[in-house]
């Protein structure tokens, strides 16, 4: 308990290590990334899923396997939290 | 007669434990002392790589159940967001992406002091701050 230094039991590995995608690396395909990618982002600017958890649950109900739930919530939470970020910096939370 | 059992994929569930919570980490049941141990790793994942398929597949190497892979996923893309200048990413990414920005502090800022709060002001984060968001706790 508490050891994190080995492989847990989420490990995902690349299917296609020489890909130039993330996407093709965990051998999701390019139409079912594409797909994702979508929904993500309709997610993303649902003003419904506003926190964390909501956010959390919605994209996980996209993913089939543990290589898209990773991908997807990897990529999908850099553009929530830059939309975030650039929305405040745009309308004047950087002012000061 | 005998059952061939079906393993089409199903869909991926989150277990949610303390659904009261604000806390990302407690929601789905992770310890916060485990969060603290991970935050640590998952800030030594960001400064060693900025591939992004070598990040996933560590912060996947840490996780123990599906919800850990949700939730340090999604604390690592934020934090790696975060740190980055959103204004380069609008104007397409010059330099390279690069940014002046550092990673590190936005992970510090977001998971270990605060502990993962639901969804911290980034801002507040990076100074420290580190108060409930804004967006999140309308």
């Amino acid at each position: 308990m508490g050891n994190t230094n080995h492989e847990g039991a989420m490990a995902i590995k690349a299917v296609n290590p020489k890909a130039t995608t993330v996407a093709e690396i965990f051998g999701i395909p390019d139409e079912r990334f594409a797909e994702l990618k979508r929904a993500s982002m309709d997610i993303v600017n649902d003003d419904t899923k506003k926190t964390a958890k909501d956010y959390l649950e919605a994209i996980t109900a996209l993913a089939e396997t543990k290589e898209e739930l990773a991908v997807i919530l990897y990529i999908s939470s850099a553009a929530r939290a830059t939309a975030t970020k650039l929305m405040k910096m745009l309308t004047g939370a950087f002012g000061g | 007669m005998e059952t061939t059992a079906t393993t089409a994929p199903s869909p991926v569930s989150l277990t949610i434990v303390n659904p009261e919570s604000t806390n990302v980490l407690e929601v789905f049941g992770i310890p916060k002392d485990k969060g603290d141990e991970i935050s640590a790793q998952l800030t030594s994942i960001v400064e060693a790589t900025n591939d992004k398929s070598e990040m996933i597949k560590k912060i996947s190497d840490l996780a123990q159940t599906k919800e850990e892979l949700a939730v340090f996923c999604f604390l690592t893309g934020e934090g790696v967001a975060r740190a980055s200048n959103p204004l380069a990413a609008l104007f397409g990414g010059m330099s390279g992406g690069n940014t002046n920005s550092n990673p590190l502090a936005s992970l510090l800022g977001s998971i270990g002091k605060g502990g993962s709060q639901d969804n911290d002001d980034d801002m507040n984060a990076l100074l420290g701050g580190g108060s409930d968001d804004d967006l999140d706790q309308e």
